[in-house]
Order: structure tokens, then sequence, then C-alpha cells
């Protein structure tokens, strides 16, 4: 176990959506914080330092995309692993990818998620994200 | 004179082509052609006006022009006719320079000519030089059709335009000014029929009634139309004079075809004569005297044909009158062509609002799947760890998203089908109260002060309850959705003042509505509240105020916060129907 936890930054305005995501990870020994929306997580980024951000994609204010974009235009923000969740599928008719959004926004998230999201893959995605992160941070 | 050139194995042969000639291996043929490969009854090739057209008739190895194979084909001077083993060069005639005069003398029968080396191709180009055609060829020229042998009056009528229009129009030496005016109203009948409706299958019944206003000697109409799926023809539209007239009796498919194929209205004074017609399916046999047929045509696509007949007697009808139904015909086309766009386009739009509504429909369901299978997550991770409180958060959050389930389904429901609200006497401040008590839990996890303003004055109202509660519930829970810091949003009600309406407003002092927002606020599943919402609700609020005979007012300044007013009449309205 490292010595501190990581944090993981939950960003959903829906509250059941951010204690689905909490209780998934919570076995993990993160440390959760959580915002409603795209500008809130900003204005939380560079106090927390998450180690990763779980973020939905339609919030009101700052829509999830834009809020990735706006990170890895951010020196301090950019290294840091972001998942996107998402029941988007209206703007084209089929599935958002990760690719998708990297075509669309010019930035790619290092996961997709479609809802609804399995908890044992989003739990597994998030473990590798951070390992991965933290061996590259290493080196 | 157009030929026929080829080599046999006993020299080169040269065919004169008249109005019909037959290809193939019977000796019945006018060209017989023993080589292998070439069918007993293989091709034939028939004149028509200036030109030659050769068609296979269902030979076997197929018919094929300068190497590629066809069904029908327009000669040309010089194209090489592929037959079994045999090429068959055709040689275009001085006719067709001339421009298609009819008054030569026809050759009727076919000349062998195994002798033809010897004879260079006759006549053909003295005559050309000798009897240049003193006018060019007309539009709606007469012209004796070689394929019709004997005394057969036989006209057509090519393409349509306005000074075709006219002569249909204008009285001619011996016209009846009466008739005219008949004319002219049936004209304008077409005309109308074809400007007020785009349903195809009453613009051709009016059609057929005005063409039986102008032509007296009509007995029969019928509108055909091909299929533009399988290509096959089919009745669109039929009248009769009289009932007793030939009900029973079809029509040519082979002058039809012929219509349809050369794009070309035709004239057939005497039937009885026409022995073309006579070949392959006898016109008499029909019961048929005389006849018109106009193909339908618009954008260059053939849709159909009318056909008119008279079963009573000989030339009933007149150049005049296939003039006048050529130009019926092509405003019946180019309306018939409208129509169709029109049904293309009536169905895109209608995938269109499917696939978005699906879309729609599938964000919704998929946003209540994630908290069912979130809330049950949640719950079996409290069961295994005993968790009292996590087990009763993960069971709120099941049933919460089966109560957005149902939601859904009533909206839906709702919105997809006309109906009459249930209306029945009911307390509206009653309701109103209620309703603030359901959404007060919502009010609370959001941090949203919820007040209740009722207007005692206020009584019964025979509303539809359900409906009115399911609005109000919209309503209630999108202020306390729009409400940021410090939310408050006020349920008041108001007894009915000088407009005999009252009033249920709810205010919310949120983020407000940008001009584009409130343009598309009614709009199916357009939704500004992300995974929350639905696209449903204000839509399905519409409807149920707009059953009442109510309407919903809505004030809305960004930053401040919006007030939706239902002004909803207290008393049962008389709709039509009541």
């Amino acid at each position: 176990m490292p010595s501190e936890a990581k944090t993981v930054l939950i960003v959903d305005d829906e509250p059941d959506m951010r204690e689905f995501v909490q209780v998934a990870l919570e076995d993990d020994g993160y440390r959760f914080v959580t915002a409603t929306d795209g500008a809130a997580a900003l204005a939380l980024v560079a106090e927390e330092q998450p180690a990763l951000i779980v973020m939905d994609v339609q919030m009101p204010k700052k829509d999830g995309l834009t809020t990735l974009y706006d990170l890895r235009q951010d020196a301090a923000a950019k290294s840091i692993p972001v998942i996107l969740l998402t029941g988007v599928s209206e703007k084209t008719g089929v599935r958002f990818t990760a690719e998708s959004v990297e075509e669309y926004m010019g930035e790619r998230p290092d996961a997709y998620f479609d809802k609804p999201v399995d908890p044992e893959v989003l739990r597994r995605a998030v473990g590798e994200l951070i390992g991965r992160a933290a061996d590259s941070a290493a080196s | 004179m157009a030929t026929l050139s080829w080599d046999s194995p006993d020299g080169r042969r040269e065919f004169q082509l008249g109005a019909v000639a037959r290809l193939g291996r019977a000796p019945s043929n006018d060209v017989c052609l023993s080589s292998p490969g070439v069918s007993g009854h293989h091709a034939r090739i028939l004149r028509r006006g200036a030109t030659w057209a050769i068609e296979d008739i269902g030979s076997k190895n197929g018919t094929y022009i300068n190497d590629v194979q066809k069904a029908h084909h327009e000669l040309q001077d010089g194209d090489v006719i592929g037959i079994g083993d045999v090429d068959l060069v055709f040689h275009g005639d001085a006719l067709k320079r001339m421009g298609g005069r009819d008054d030569q003398p026809e050759t009727k029968t076919l000349m062998w000519r195994a002798d033809a080396d010897d004879v260079p191709v006759p006549e053909a180009a003295p005559q050309s030089e000798a009897d240049p055609s003193p006018e060019a060829p007309t539009r709606h020229a007469t012209s004796l059709d070689s394929l019709f042998q004997g005394n057969v009056d036989y006209s057509r009528v090519s393409s349509v335009d306005s000074s075709v229009l006219m002569t249909g129009m204008i009285p001619r030496a011996g016209q009846d000014p009466a008739e005219l005016g008949r004319r002219l109203r049936a004209s304008y009948e077409i005309a109308q029929a074809t400007a007020e409706t785009l349903d195809p299958s009453e613009i051709l019944d009016r059609v057929l009634g005005a063409l039986f206003e102008i032509f007296e000697a009509a007995d029969r109409g019928f509108i055909l139309l091909v299929d533009p799926e399988t290509g096959e023809m089919s009745t669109a539209a039929s009248r009769q004079r009289t009932a007793a007239v030939g009900e029973d009796a079809g029509v040519s498919m082979t002058a039809l075809e012929e219509a349809m194929r050369t794009r070309q209205a035709l004239l057939c004074r005497d039937a009885a004569a026409d022995e073309r017609f006579s070949q392959a399916q006898s016109i008499l046999g029909l019961g048929i005297r005389s006849m018109m047929i106009a193909p339908l045509v618009s954008r260059e696509q053939v849709l159909g044909a009318v056909h008119v007949d008279s079963i009573r007697g000989i030339r009933e009808f007149r150049q005049a009158d296939l003039e006048l139904l050529s130009v019926a015909a092509c405003q019946v086309a180019n309306c018939l062509a409208n129509a169709r766009l029109h049904e293309q386009v009536v169905a895109s739009e209608r995938l269109a609002a499917i696939g978005q509504t699906l879309a729609g429909l599938t964000h919704c369901i998929k946003n209540i799947l994630q908290g069912i299978r979130g809330g049950a997550f949640i719950l079996d991770k409290g069961l295994d760890k005993g968790n009292l409180d996590r087990v009763r958060s993960g069971w709120e959050m099941v049933r919460r998203n089966n109560a957005f389930m149902e939601e859904l389904v009533y909206d839906l429901l709702t919105y997809s089908k006309e109906r009459k609200p249930e209306l029945a006497p009911t307390d509206v401040n009653a309701q109103c109260g209620e309703i603030c008590e359901l959404a007060r839990e919502r009010a609370k996890r959001n941090d949203v002060a919820l007040v209740f303003e009722p207007d005692p004055a206020l009584t019964t109202a025979e509303i539809d309850s359900k409906g009115v509660r399911r609005c109000l519930l919209n309503l209630v829970m999108n202020a306390i959705d729009a409400c940021g810091e410090d939310g408050r949003v006020t349920v008041s009600t108001a007894a009915a003042g000088d407009d005999d309406l009252f009033r249920i407003a709810i205010r919310d002092n949120g983020c407000g509505m940008s001009k584009e927002t409130l343009a598309k606020l009614f709009t199916a599943f357009f939704s500004t509240k992300g995974s929350k919402g639905t696209g449903l609700g204000l839509p399905v609020t519409q409807k149920i105020i707009e059953e009442h005979g109510g309407r919903i007012d809505v004030e809305s300044t960004e930053g401040e916060g919006t007030t939706f007013t239902l002004c909803l009449p207290p008393h049962r309205t008389h709709t039509e129907g009541e």
C-alpha cells in the first residue's frame, strides 16, 4: 500500500452516479473528491491534485468534453488520466468511443465507458490507469 | 431505304428493310440465318417513322449490338448486329435525313436479295436528292406509320410544348364555339385537379372526369402507371361512360407499350384497319374501335400512360384531340412526379423523426438502466458488508429509477396519442400541496427551499387530476433542478380573474434560460439537464394543458430565474364534438 491514498475526482451532476462510482472504487483505498460540473472540477484539480478523474459527459455549466479539453491544455493537469462516462449516443446515432471523442474534441480520454457502466470494468480501468501513471512518473 | 448486309457461306448478302423484318433460323423469317446460335425466331427490326429499332424476341443466345447484348436498340448507321455467329451491318437510310416524310410509297414486304452484291443500294440516295423535304419535320407531324399496313389513319404527337397547347384551345374552321367552351372548362378542371391535391388517386379520377368532358367520343378511359419499384404496369384509374360499356374489356398492351417506349402519343382512328395490333393482341377483340394513348412523361421518366377509347363508332378522335390529350398527360405526369417527390420527402422526414425519437429514448433508457444497475450494485455491496445504510441507499436508487421508467412510459403514451382529458372536480390547492410534499425530498437533496403559496379563493376545478399532477411534478422538479446556491422554488395558485382562467405558477430563482433554449423548450427530446432529462417533460406538459383548453406562459431571465404559469379553465370547456 502506498503511504498516501491516491485521490480520485468524481465529476457528475447526478448524486446517484457519484455514489455509484465511489462504491465501485471504495475497496481500493482511494480518497474521493466530488464535483457536480466541469467548472467546479477544474477549480478542484490544482488544489486536490487527483491521481485520476472519472467524469460524466453531459453536465450543466461545463460538460465533460469541454472539461477534458481544458484539462489537457493545462500543463499541471494534462497528464492526469481521465475516464469519461456517458449515455450520449444521439449526436451521431452511433456509440461514441475514445477515438470519436478525440476526433470531435482533439483530445482523447484515457478510457470511455457507455452507460450502464459495469462497476468491475470501471474498477479495473481505474486501477490500471493509476498504476500506469505512477510508473511513468517514477521512470 | 435502309439495308442490312452480312457475309453468308454463299457470299455477301444484303437486305432492304421495310416496315418489319423478322430474323431467325425458321424459314418463315424475312431474314433466314441458318448459322449456329441463331434461334428460330431471334429478333425483329421495326421501322418507326424515320428510324429503325431492333428487338430481341426472346432468343436463346441474345442479340448483340456492337458486341453489347441488347433487348432493344435504336439502330444507328454502321451498327453491327450480332446474331449467333452472324454479324449484320445496318446501313441507315435517306428517309431519316429527309425528316421521316411518310408520303413515300411504303415497302410493305421485305425483299430477299441474294444477289445484292451486284446491286448497290438502290433508289434511296437519288430519291433524297431529288425530293428534298419541303417542310421541316414538325412537332406533331401526321405520319403514317409504316408499321400499319393498309389504309390506317394513324397519328402521333411527340414532345408537347405551348404551341401544341394552343392548338388544342384555338377554335378551328368548323369548330363549335360551345365545344371550345367545354374544352376550356375541362382544361381548367385538369389544371385545378393537378394543382389542388397531392393525392395521386384523386388527381387521376378528376383528370379522367375532365377528359370525358372534353372527348364526347370517349367511352372508356384508363390511366395506367408503372410501378417505380417493380416496373409492372397497373390500372391506377378508370372510367366508363355508361356502366354497360365494355367494363370487362382490357386495353391494348401492345399500343400502350408502343406509346411509352417511343414517348409519343398515338391516335388510332379505325382499329379495324389496324393490322399491327392484330399481330400481338387484337384491339377489335377488346371491342375498341378508336383510341388515343398519351404517355405520362416527366423529367425524362415514363410514369405510365393515359388511354382513352371509343367502342361506338369509327373516326371518333381527331388530331386536335390527341394534342389536347398530350397536354393533359404532360400536366398529369408532372403532377404525379411532384406527388411522388412529396411522398419521398414526407417519408424521409418521418424516418428522421423516428431516428431522433429512438436516439432520445435510448439515452433516457440507458440512464435509467445505469440507475437500476448502480442501485443494485450498491445494495449488494451493502448486503455483503452488512451495511444497512448502503442497502437502503442502493434500494432507494433502484426505486427512484423504476419510478423514472414509469414516468417515461407515461410520458411517451401521453405524448404519442390523441387523448381526451378525464375531467373531474378536483381541489387544485390540495393537489398542488401534495406535489410540493412529493418534491420536498428532491428539494432537500439539492438544498433548495420549496414554498407553497395557495390562493384560498381558488376552489375546485374540473381537471384531469392525473394529467395535471404530471405537469406539476415536471415543472416543480425542473424548477428545483434549475436552482443553484440559495435555491428557492415557489408554487402559487390564483383563482380565475377576468379571463376566466385560474393559474398555477412555479417560480424558481435559478439560472434562467437563453433565447435559444426558450425557442426549443417544447421540442421533444430536447433537454438541458444532461443525464437527468428525458426531454419529454415539457412537451407532455404542454400537451396535457392544451388538451384542457389552457395554455402555458413562460417568463425567463438568464441568471435570475424562470416562471412557468399554467392557465386553465375552471369549468368543462366545450370543445368540438361535445
